[in-house]
C-alpha cells in the first residue's frame, strides 16, 4: 500500500503527514497530528462523531481518504480556545451539561459553530434540526438544545459589544 | 440526614472538571499513547454454529506486517480456571478467549491478529482461512427450551442455563375463583446498548515482576480485576485495572469479554514482548456487545369486577446468548423480569417460572433499566386489558392498585420503603391534562386522527445489597468506598471505587464532600477509576454510585470534619462543640475571629503533630465504607400524548412528562440530563432498536444503517418534576435515578400508541412497520 507525503492545513497551520494513500482523515488527525479531540463512532459516516469544519462545513472525517483534504482548510475541535479559555460554545455546554460522556461533543461543537454562523437566532426546533445528524447517547438532546440557545444568545451579546 | 445548611447539595452545579470534554482533550481509551503498540484484529467466526475443523495460519504469520497470530490453541494454556461468572448454580462451561472446537455465535473470535497498527493487522486477518462444519442453529429461544436434540454445550442435557419456579400467596386458588381470568403472550425484542464509544483495552505484562497492567473503559475496575485475576490465576494484586475516560456504558461495559481477556493472554503468552491495543469498530460491537431485552412472557391475570387486580401467574423464556459472560453470568434480566413483574402493584399472590435458555447470539446481560423497561410494559398492558374488561378508567384501575401503604413487602420478598406511587401518578396525570384527553381524543378520531395517551407507572430496585450477587457467589461488591485526605497544604482529595461515564460521578461526589465537610467546593478534587489507589467499590450499575458513594462519603466526612474541630478546639482552647465548619475555616460558632483555616489544621495535622490531642492519631485522612440494605426502590410515572401517522406508522409526541422520586436529588442539572437521557433510550428501544437475526443466526443489523439510534428529532421535549421520598436507611436520603427513564419510558410510548389505534400492542415494537401492521389489524390501514 502507497505511503505518500501529504500536506494538510489544520487550525490554520500546515502540517506535513508520511501516510499510507487509504488512511483515513480521521486517522491521521488522531494519530499523525495528535488531534484526538474528533472520534470513531461508527466508521461509516452515520454518527457524527467524527465531524470536522473542511472550508467551514461539516464533514464526516471517517468517510475521507487524507488526500482528499488536500487544499482545504481543516478546523477540529482544538481549534476553539483550551481549557482555560472557554469558547462562548463550550461555555454554554458546560453550564447547560450539553454533554454527558462528552464522546459526541466535539463534531457536535462543530456543526453547531457552523449552524449558528447562518442562523444566529434559532428556535428551539431549528436547533433540533440542526443537530439532527449528530447523535448522542446519553443527553436525550434537550440541555444540547438548551446550549445551543444559550450559545447563540452569549454569541450575540459579544457581537454587539 | 443532617440539619446544617447545604451549600452545594440541591443544586445544579455544572460539571466543571468535565470542560475538557468539550475541548476535545478527553483521554478515552483509543486516546491514550502507547508504546511498543501492538493492535489487534480479530478473526471472527461467519457462523453461528459449528465445528472448527481447520484454522489455517501459516499465510498470516508469514507475512511481513504480522507481529503474531494466535489461535485459540495457542491461547488455551493461559486460560487456568474455567469460569464462566455468574449464580451458584447456574449452568457452566469453559471460557475462553478464542473459540477452539466450536463456535457458537457469528462474530466469535476464532483468531488473534497483531501489528503494527490495526488497518495492517485486519489485512494480515484476511490471510487466515476457517474451515467450518456447520451444525444446525439454535435461534430462537422456546425452541431452544423445547428441542434438547442440538445443545450449544453437548455435555449438557439441555440448553437450559438457569431455571426458576417460584409461588407466593395462593394464586392457583385465586385463580380458580376468581370473577375473570386472562391470558396474553408479551415478547420483548432484543437490543443493545451502543454507547458512542466502543469497548477498548489496552494490555501490558511485565514478565519480571508477573504483574498485568490493564487500561479499559470499564464500569467496574474491581470487578474488571477480579474476573481477570480469577480466569488467569494471577493474584488481584498482581493486576491493575484502570479506567480512563468512557464515552458512555449503560452495563455493556461491566464484563470480562472474551476478546479483552485474549488481549490479556496474548500480552502474557507473547511475554510482554508489545503493549497489546485493541478498540472494538460498531460492527464488533453490534455483532458481539452484550445485547439484552429478551423475553417471551406468557402471564396470566386474575381480577374482579372493581378492576382489583388479584392474582397474576408468569412462565418467562430468557434468551441467554452463546455464552456465560463474567461476572454476573446471564440470569440477571430474566431473575429480575420474574421476581420485579407486580411492579408498584400490590398483588399478594404470585406465581412464575423462569427458563433461561442458550441460543446462538451474543450473550444476554444487563443494560440500563434490565428488566423494568419490559415488565412495566407488561404489567401497564395489563392494567389496561383490567380496565377494558371492567369499564373502568385506566388511570383509576392502576391507583386502585398500587401499593398505598409502606413499608410494603413485596409478594417476592422485596422490602418497599416509602415512596409516592400513587403522588406520582396522580401528578404525571394532572401534568398531561388527562382529564380532557378522553373527549379531545375523540373528536381528533373522527377527524381521521389517532391520538393516544399512555399511562406508566412503576417502581425500580436499585443500589442493591449483597443477597443479590454477592451471596450467590459472584464477584461484584454491593458496597461502596470513599478515601478522604486532607493533604498538608490544606486541600481535600477524594478516592471513590466508584467510576464515570458521563453520569456526573465527579461533580455530585464532591458536592456532598464539600458540604460534608464545611469547605468550597473548590478546595475538593475526586478520583476515580484506578485499582491501585480507589478504595474497593463496586462501580456504576443498578444507579448506585451517588446513593452509596455519596453515604460513604457523607459519614467519611462527618468523620473528618469532627476531627478538625477537635483539633482546633484543642489548639484554641475551646470546646468543639461550640464549633463548626464554615467555608474551609473552624471557626467557634458566632465567633468567626475565634478560627483557624484548613491550611493551619493540616499543618498541624502533618507537620506539627505532636502538638496533637493526647492519643490523637495524626494525618488527616479517612476511609469509610458504606453498605447498602438489601433493596431501595425509587419511583416515577411518565405520560405520552402521542400521535400516530395512519399513512407511515410514524410516531409523533405532542406532549410527555415525568414525575420522578429518588428521594434527595443533588444535583437536579445532573438529575435532569440523566432522565432525558435514558428516556431517549426507552424510547429508541421500542421505536426504533433491533438486533435482528435470520434463521442461520446472521445478524441483520450491523451499522447503523440497520440499527437505528433516536437522532434529535425523535425525542420530544420533557416535562421534568421531582417528588422527594427521602430513602431512611442512607444518610443522604437519595436513591438512584440513572436509569429511571428507561425503565418507565417504553410502557409510555406502548400504551400511548395501543389508546391511540385502539389495538393491543403485546410486542414491546412500536416501529413504523410493526405500527402498520397494527393498524392493518385495527381496520385502519
Amino acid at each position: 500500500m502507497g505511503r505518500r507525503n501529504w500536506t494538510l492545513r489544520v487550525n490554520g497551520a500546515t502540517a506535513e503527514v508520511e501516510v499510507e494513500d487509504r488512511k483515513l482523515l480521521l486517522d491521521v488527525l488522531r494519530e499523525d497530528l495528535d488531534l484526538t479531540g474528533a472520534h470513531a463512532g461508527c466508521e461509516h459516516g452515520v454518527c457524527g462523531a467524527c465531524t470536522i469544519l473542511l472550508d467551514g462545513l461539516p464533514v464526516r472525517s471517517c468517510l475521507m481518504f487524507v488526500g482528499q483534504a488536500e487544499g482545504q482548510d481543516i478546523e477540529t475541535i482544538e481549534s476553539l480556545e483550551g481549557p482555560e479559555e472557554l469558547h462562548p460554545l463550550q461555555a454554554s455546554f458546560v453550564e447547560h451539561l450539553g454533554f454527558q460522556c462528552g464522546y459526541c461533543t466535539p463534531g457536535i461543537i462543530l456543526t453547531v459553530k457552523e449552524f449558528l454562523s447562518r442562523n444566529s437566532t434559532p428556535t428551539r426546533e431549528e436547533a433540533r434540526e440542526a443537530i439532527s445528524g449528530n447523535l448522542c447517547r446519553c443527553t436525550g438532546y434537550s440541555q444540547i438544545v438548551d446550549s445551543v440557545l444559550s450559545a447563540a444568545e452569549a454569541m450575540r451579546s459579544s457581537e454587539a459589544s | 440526614m443532617s440539619s446544617r445548611a447545604t451549600a452545594y447539595i440541591g443544586k445544579g452545579i455544572p460539571m466543571h472538571d468535565a470542560a475538557r470534554l468539550a475541548c476535545g482533550r478527553g483521554r478515552y481509551v483509543n486516546d491514550l499513547s502507547v508504546a511498543n503498540a501492538a493492535h489487534v484484529a480479530f478473526v471472527r467466526s461467519s457462523e453461528a454454529h459449528a465445528r472448527i475443523e481447520r484454522v489455517e495460519v501459516e499465510a498470516a504469520r508469514s507475512d511481513p506486517r504480522a507481529l503474531a497470530v494466535l489461535t485459540g490453541a495457542d491461547l488455551a494454556p493461559f486460560v487456568i480456571q474455567r469460569y464462566w461468572g455468574g449464580w451458584a448454580g447456574t449452568a457452566g462451561a469453559d471460557y475462553l478467549p478464542v473459540a477452539r472446537d466450536k463456535v457458537r455465535w457469528v462474530g466469535e473470535p476464532v483468531a488473534v491478529v497483531l501489528a503494527r497498527s490495526r488497518y495492517d493487522a485486519e489485512d494480515v486477518a484476511e490471510l487466515v482461512e476457517v474451515e467450518y462444519e456447520p451444525l444446525p442453529v439454535v435461534i430462537d429461544s422456546e425452541e431452544s427450551l423445547a428441542n434438547s436434540d442440538t445443545r450449544l454445550y453437548e455435555e449438557w442435557d439441555s440448553n437450559v442455563y438457569f431455571h426458576d419456579e417460584f409461588v407466593g400467596g395462593t394464586p392457583d386458588k385465586v385463580f380458580a375463583s376468581a370473577p375473570a381470568v386472562f391470558r396474553r403472550r408479551f415478547r420483548s425484542r432484543r437490543q443493545t446498548s451502543v454507547p458512542l464509544e466502543t469497548r477498548g483495552i489496552v494490555v501490558g505484562w511485565d514478565v519480571g515482576r508477573k504483574f498485568l497492567d490493564v487500561h479499559a473503559n470499564h464500569q467496574d475496575v474491581f470487578l474488571m480485576r477480579a474476573s481477570i485475576a480469577h480466569v488467569l490465576d494471577l493474584p488481584d494484586n498482581h493486576v491493575r485495572v484502570i479506567a480512563p475516560d468512557c464515552g458512555g456504558a449503560f452495563g455493556s461495559k461491566l464484563q470480562l469479554y472474551p476478546e479483552e481477556l485474549a488481549c490479556c493472554c496474548a500480552a502474557i503468552a507473547l511475554e510482554g514482548r508489545w503493549n497489546i491495543k485493541w478498540i472494538q469498530d460498531r460492527q464488533e460491537d453490534l455483532i458481539g456487545t452484550i445485547q439484552a431485552r429478551d423475553i417471551v412472557a406468557d402471564i396470566e391475570v386474575a381480577h374482579d369486577d372493581e378492576g382489583r387486580l388479584l392474582a397474576l401467574k408468569a412462565h418467562m423464556i430468557s434468551d441467554a446468548g452463546a455464552y456465560g459472560i463474567p461476572a454476573r453470568g446471564n440470569t440477571t434480566e430474566g431473575a429480575l423480569a420474574a421476581t420485579e413483574l407486580p411492579g408498584p402493584y400490590d398483588v399478594g399472590h404470585y406465581a412464575y417460572v423462569l427458563d433461561v435458555v442458550m441460543t446462538n447470539k451474543p450473550p444476554l446481560n444487563p443494560y440500563r433499566g434490565v428488566a423494568l423497561p419490559m415488565t412495566t410494559c407488561f404489567i401497564e398492558r395489563v392494567m389496561d386489558e383490567i380496565a377494558k374488561a371492567t369499564g373502568q378508567d385506566r388511570y383509576q384501575v392502576r391507583r386502585r392498585n398500587l401499593v398505598h401503604e409502606f413499608p410494603h413487602a413485596s409478594v417476592t420478598g422485596w422490602i418497599h420503603q416509602p415512596g409516592s406511587y400513587v403522588e406520582a401518578l396522580d401528578r404525571a396525570m394532572e401534568l398531561i391534562g388527562y382529564a380532557e384527553l378522553r373527549e379531545k381524543h375523540e373528536r381528533l378520531r373522527a377527524d381521521g386522527r389517532y391520538v393516544g395517551v399512555g399511562i406508566s407507572s412503576g417502581c425500580e430496585l436499585v443500589a442493591p445489597g449483597a443477597t443479590w450477587y454477592g451471596e450467590r457467589g459472584v464477584t461484584i461488591q454491593s458496597q461502596e468506598g470513599c478515601q478522604l485526605r486532607i493533604d498538608p497544604s490544606g486541600r481535600v482529595h477524594a478516592q471513590f471505587g466508584t467510576t464515570a461515564q458521563g453520569q456526573g460521578t465527579e461533580t455530585t461526589l464532591k458536592q456532598i464532600v464539600a458540604d460534608g465537610l464545611g469547605v468550597p467546593m473548590s478546595y475538593v478534587t475526586v478520583s476515580m477509576g484506578d485499582t491501585s489507589s480507589a478504595p474497593h467499590g463496586g462501580g456504576a450499575w443498578a444507579s448506585r454510585q451517588t446513593t452509596l458513594g455519596g453515604s460513604a462519603a457523607h459519614v467519611a466526612s462527618a468523620r473528618m470534619r469532627q476531627k478538625l474541630l477537635n483539633i482546633a478546639g484543642w489548639l484554641l482552647e475551646a470546646n468543639p462543640g461550640d464549633m463548626e465548619m464554615v467555608d474551609g475555616h473552624a471557626q467557634v460558632t458566632g465567633v468567626p475571629a475565634s478560627s483557624l483555616t484548613l491550611e493551619e489544621l493540616a499543618a498541624t495535622a502533618y507537620y506539627k503533630s505532636a502538638r496533637l490531642p493526647e492519643g490523637m492519631e495524626p494525618a488527616l485522612e479517612e476511609t469509610v465504607h458504606f453498605e447498602p440494605p438489601p433493596s431501595t426502590h425509587s419511583n416515577g410515572a411518565h405520560a405520552a400524548v402521542v400521535e400516530v401517522d395512519p399513512e407511515t406508522g410514524r410516531i409523533d409526541f405532542h406532549k410527555y412528562v415525568i414525575v420522578q422520586d429518588s428521594g434527595r436529588i443533588v444535583n437536579p442539572l445532573i438529575a435532569r440530563g440523566q432522565l432525558i437521557g435514558a428516556t431517549a433510550q426507552g424510547i429508541g428501544g421500542v421505536a426504533y432498536e433491533h438486533t435482528a437475526y435470520d434463521d442461520y443466526g446472521q445478524p441483520l443489523a450491523t451499522t447503523f444503517l440497520d440499527y437505528l439510534l433516536p437522532s434529535a428529532l425523535d425525542i420530544p421535549e420533557i416535562e421534568i418534576e421531582f417528588l422527594e421520598t427521602l430513602a431512611p436507611d442512607n444518610p443522604l436520603g437519595a436513591k438512584g435515578i440513572g436509569e429511571s427513564g428507561t425503565c418507565y419510558s417504553p410502557a409510555a410510548v406502548v400504551t400511548a400508541v395501543a389508546d391511540a389505534l385502539g389495538v393491543e400492542v403485546n410486542t414491546l415494537d412500536v416501529s413504523p412497520n410493526a405500527v402498520y401492521e397494527l393498524m392493518c389489524e385495527g381496520g385502519i390501514a
